[in-house]
């Protein structure tokens, strides 16, 4: 009776080690795919969370926890798209308030005197370049002092042609060799417009825009397209969503793998001090 | 009279046994407490419910990683002393595949950060070989 109950214990030993192995195997195989997070060209797919408007003027103010709701991401921009190479690697941030998206781009770089960063935005997933007919750019006039302009551009056959009514805004600054690029865009604003491209909220896989993220360092005055130096695509899909801290799917899958990792971690370790306390009764057993 | 002296020898070699094993078990607590404090800083940091260091600046983030990273790899420390000097006081060795175990929990309490996931995979290889060469020698 004994023997059985001691080889029965062993066989179930045996399925639990082998079970804690497959399950810390498919584990591995779950982490690993998450932890792909550099995006390159729209294979770069981001969906904007709610959260507190930023101000739009260059910097980041953390103790008013702007962009704190921001998916940040890291896009590499090429000089030429179709042949990956030589990138810079920039901070996309980006976030929507019910009205408007917010886009933020960071970099450290040596800047030149008429630097400018732009988005470029498609009217719907195409990267056609006759597609893209909407331009927001942040162009400096002077780095030293931080001076820059924001232009809204209707691309006319890439033909760069001011708004006659500028939407959004955008702003820049410099320090050292930092820099903070932010801008607005209004969301579901003038459907009527035909100088930009009307942004709306969609809940579908179809739905999004791809924006083309552009940097460079222009003449003065700018000439555009040419003045363009690197540039990505990234897509962002703008979902209306009401509950402003409602997790995405990718967050919820994060959370309930940190549960089971942390939870079996914890369980474990509750297990080995009740061991340990079973084993200093064992101990003042056989002492006595 | 030899009688007597052969007694007070095995006291003596009793009384030294007890006191090793007093020794090792108090090792053992010690060890899982260090284990249990750097483990609830893992949960804190790595599990992002400490997020004040983001958007920081560059200082700030390279802390946050350094917290991250040293608490997964002194809980791992801790935790192995403690379940190698358990494994003595039961009279067993530290088998491969607790090590393992321990390797993969605590690698895992990386994964939500890939630079801290590659550090913990390193340090915790450095930690294995450290602790192999100290059985050793």
């Amino acid at each position: 009776m004994h023997k059985i109950s001691v080889s029965g214990f062993r066989t179930v030993k045996r399925i639990a080690i082998k079970l804690i192995i497959l399950m810390f195997i498919t584990s591995l195989t779950v982490s690993s795919y998450l932890l792909v997070i550099n995006g390159s060209g729209a294979d770069l797919e981001i969906k904007p969370l709610y959260g507190q408007a930023p101000v739009i003027d260059g910097e980041i103010d953390t103790s008013e926890n702007e962009w704190n709701k921001a998916i940040k991401e890291h896009l590499n921009l090429y000089p030429n798209e179709s042949a990956p190479e030589n990138p810079l690697l920039v901070d996309l941030w980006v976030m929507q308030n019910g009205s408007n998206l917010y886009i933020s781009i960071q970099f450290s770089f040596l800047h030149n005197s008429f630097e400018f960063v732009g988005l470029l935005i498609s009217s719907n997933q195409s990267e056609n370049p006759e597609d893209f007919t909407d331009a927001k750019i942040v162009r400096f006039s002077n780095i030293s002092t931080n001076e820059y302009t924001y232009k809204d551009y209707y691309l006319n056959n890439s033909i760069y042609e001011e708004d006659t009514n500028s939407n959004g805004s955008g702003a820049g600054k410099i320090e050292g060799e930092d820099v903070i690029y932010e801008f607005v865009l209004p969301v579901e604003y003038n459907e009527s417009d035909p100088e930009d491209v009307f942004l709306e909220y969609g809940t579908d896989e179809e739905s999004g825009h791809i924006f083309k993220i552009i940097m460079g360092d222009s003449t003065d005055p700018p000439s555009y397209p040419e003045d363009i130096r690197i540039s990505n695509n990234v897509l962002i899909k703008i979902t209306y969503n009401p509950l402003p801290t409602e997790l995405t799917q990718e967050e919820l899958l994060i959370l309930i793998f940190s549960i089971i990792i942390f939870g079996t971690s914890g369980m474990l370790y509750v297990f080995y001090i009740y061991r340990i306390v079973k084993l200093k009764e064992r101990i003042e057993r056989i002492r006595t | 009279m030899p009688k007597f002296k052969k007694e007070k020898k095995r006291d003596n070699r009793s009384n030294k046994k007890a006191f090793n094993e007093e020794f090792a078990y108090k090792t053992v607590i010690k060890s899982v407490i260090f284990a249990g404090f750097f483990f609830t800083l893992s949960i804190l940091f790595n599990m992002e419910i400490i997020t004040f260091f983001v958007n920081l600046g560059e200082l700030w983030f390279i802390i946050d990683i350094i917290i991250k990273l040293v608490a997964i790899l002194l809980f791992f420390f801790f935790m192995v002393i403690s379940i190698g000097n358990y494994k003595e006081l039961t009279g067993r060795p530290l088998d491969f595949k607790l090590i393992l175990l321990m390797f993969v929990l605590s690698l895992l309490q990386a994964f939500r950060d890939p630079i801290v996931f590659t550090f913990t995979f390193f340090g915790l290889a450095i930690i294995i070989i450290y602790m192999f060469f100290v059985q050793e020698s």
